[in-house]
């Protein structure tokens, strides 16, 4: 009885239609057709959000290839020997040297001779020939150190080349005596354009000083055309930004206010990577010494049989806090324990007991006693408080955020270490008598992959640089560490 | 003619001949639905195309183990629950300790035609008119009406009780008679 009630409703309700009116699957289709273009361009925003990231990570890797490239390129040693070789030419007397005074760079040809111009060079100077030439080849061999970057070495006033400056030599002090066999063509071209560098210096009547003003002319001809200075109308852009903060605005008007959100979170994160300490090793023992001057001080500590720059490791652990600021951007800091570790050789037979840990008797260079070669590691110890701003550029189960900031890295320790046991490790803090900044300043930049696991846990890998903005010693070092590394990071987000 | 499967695995695959398709097979079914949620006709169509839309969003997650237009009901009611939900919270969420429904009498709605049947379901308040849908039409327990609006048992027991006294005094008012399956008394 108690349901009849209902059971008439039923009843009365059951199997009923209703015709909707037209406009409604109209206003249906219009919406169904908006949402497939928001599909659309959720799609291509989001794949305009990835390429510029992908961007911005390949100049930075690019960035941080070039400057590994410029430090432990052979230009840099080439341009150490170069500074060996003009100190020993600047101390000989004027009257000892031969020639005419050494040419100024840049009063020759220009560095970029066409290979054209280089094979008319081939023939005249072939022809030409000239004790004049002889007479400057000591400047030649400069110049061209200076040029090209190949080592000149100097020995009781007599100059040795090899490679490229060799062959000019040759082909300078007898005319037409190129060996074909001894160099390959581009050899031979690339040398006879860098010998006709200094050139316009010698007398203008010499058939050789004719034909590189007629290359000049033609080379200044086909400057006037080729210049890379070219002006290009700048094309109207399409104005990214505003596009993303409107379809933020949309985001927002879809998700409402009730979307869950990471608000607030803690991760713990550990790392593993490389430790570049620099081209000329700021972080070895050469460095840690302030007599750099004194030349028997310099063989303290060898570095190892690379001609790169000394590569060792990082490894790094800690706890982040992080907070969302906007929908976009977060603020990120925490504290880290870093750990540097990087390799050398040393000769030295009291590893650091009396002379690295203490600054000041680094400066008693005399004392120190030599023995055969052996491999020291030097472990840096910090603890780092970071601080990184982050923008979120793709906020979904997956995700995707470039950071940078700064972090202020706090010297524990530096502990030498001999792996081969032969000497005892040697531990140095900071302080006003230590070698070692107290504190490092370091500019921080990572990009951040990430995967919401639950509502309360994420996972994401983290590939980063950290490059000091100091070096770590005091003094004795210009050069700047880095590290590249890639790390691993849990956040448990509490709300 | 397309069977059910065609037209979700067209619909789920964005073909628009097939989307219309669907709509005109279940628009007039489910229409009957959402007037019986709705305050008004227009009101009726706004949830009926936001259910369509939501229909054709969720097609490729349907995994048949219900039937289609069992389905689409459920995601209308559920529309028109979440159009409503902001009104419901105006419900006094005042508990009814003991409710005791004294109702004895047969009644007949066959002198009724659907479209005045369904003008008195509108007249009530949101809160009888949703409650009074889920328990006499749809069949949920109070239980569960409690559970997917978010108030007690005793909320919408006291809610469809109203409901069932408005519908009452709107049926005499009417001047028809609705007791004794039709037979006037």
């Amino acid at each position: 009885m108690e349901r009849r009630f209902e059971e008439a409703w039923r009843k009365a309700m059951e199997g009923a239609e209703v015709e909707p009116s037209g406009e409604t699957w109209k206003a249906m289709e219009s919406e169904l057709i908006a949402e497939e273009n928001k599909g659309m361009k959720r799609k291509v925003v989001f794949y305009q959000r990835l390429a510029a990231a992908s961007v911005l990570f390949a100049f930075l890797l690019g960035a941080l290839s070039f400057y590994s490239w410029r430090n432990n390129s052979p230009g840099r040693e080439g341009t150490a020997a170069l500074s060996h070789v003009t100190s020993a030419y600047a101390e000989t007397a004027p009257a000892e040297r031969p020639g005419p005074p050494p040419p100024r760079r840049g009063v020759g040809l220009p560095d970029d001779v066409s290979a054209g111009a280089a094979s008319a060079k081939v023939e005249a100077l072939a022809q030409a020939g000239g004790d004049n030439k002889a007479a400057v080849n000591q400047d030649k061999d400069i110049d061209n150190a200076r040029n090209t970057g190949r080592t000149v070495e100097v020995s009781n006033g007599v100059h040795r080349t090899t490679g490229i400056n060799a062959i000019v030599d040759n082909r300078t002090r007898t005319p037409g005596a190129i060996n074909p066999a001894s160099a390959d063509s581009a050899t031979v071209e690339t040398s006879l354009s860098q010998a006709t560098v200094s050139t316009p210096t010698m007398s203008g009547s010499t058939p050789g000083s004719e034909v590189n003003e007629q290359s000049l002319q033609q080379r200044t001809a086909a400057k006037v055309v080729e210049s890379p200075i070219k002006i290009q109308k700048k094309k109207k852009e399409e104005p990214i930004l505003p596009d993303i903060l409107a379809t933020d605005e949309n985001e927002k008007k879809r998700n409402g206010p009730d979307r869950f959100r990471e608000d607030l979170w803690a991760s713990l994160s550990v790392a593993a990577g490389n430790y570049n300490s620099g081209a000329l090793a700021p972080g070895s023992p050469v460095v840690a010494s302030p007599s750099s001057s004194n030349s028997a001080m310099s063989m303290v500590f060898v570095r190892s049989n690379v001609s790169r720059a000394p590569v060792g490791s990082s490894r790094s652990a800690g706890l982040t806090i992080g907070k969302r600021i906007t929908r976009r951007w977060v603020i990120q800091s925490g504290i880290n324990y870093l750990n540097q570790i990087s390799g050398y050789t040393s000769n030295s037979s009291s590893l650091g007991q009396a002379y690295l840990a203490n600054y000041s008797s680094l400066k008693q260079a005399s004392s120190v006693t030599f023995t055969n070669t052996y491999p020291i590691n030097s472990v840096l110890e910090f603890v780092s408080i970071p601080v990184q701003a982050g923008y979120l550029i793709v906020d979904r189960k997956l995700g995707f955020q470039m950071n940078a900031g700064v972090s202020a890295d706090f010297l524990i320790r530096n502990t030498l270490q001999d792996p081969s046991g032969q000497v005892s490790s040697f531990s140095q803090g900071a302080g006003t008598d230590s070698p070692y900044r107290s504190v490092n300043w370091a500019g921080l930049i990572s990009t951040e992959l990430s995967y919401r696991m639950s509502r309360q846990y994420r996972i994401s890998i983290v590939p980063g640089i950290r490059y000091l903005f100091d070096p770590v010693f005091k003094s004795g070092s210009a050069d700047h560490p880095y590290v590249t590394d890639i790390g691993f990071r849990f956040r448990y987000i509490l709300r | 003619m397309f069977s059910d499967k065609e037209l979700i695995k067209g619909c789920a695959e964005g073909n628009r001949a097939l989307q219309k398709a669907l709509y005109d097979r279940y628009c007039r079914k489910l229409m009957a639905i959402c007037l019986r949620y709705a305050r008004s006709t227009a009101e009726a169509e706004d949830i009926l195309q936001e259910g369509f839309m939501k229909v054709f969003a969720n097609l490729k997650g349907f995994r048949s183990e219900s039937r289609l237009d069992t389905w689409m009901t459920r995601i209308m009611i559920n529309t028109a629950l979440n159009q409503n939900r902001q009104k419901l919270y105006l419900i006094p969420m005042v508990d009814v300790n003991e409710v005791t429904i004294q109702d004895t009498e047969e009644i007949s709605l066959a002198r009724f035609h659907f479209s005045e049947l369904i003008l008195i379901v509108q007249s009530l308040p949101d809160g009888c008119r949703v409650v009074f849908n889920l328990f006499a039409i749809e069949g949920y327990g109070h239980k569960e009406i409690a559970s997917m609006l978010n108030i007690s048992e005793g909320t919408s027991k006291s809610q469809y009780n109203r409901a069932k006294s408005l519908l009452r005094a709107k049926l005499i008012e009417s001047g028809k008679e609705y007791r004794g399956y039709g037979k006037k008394i």
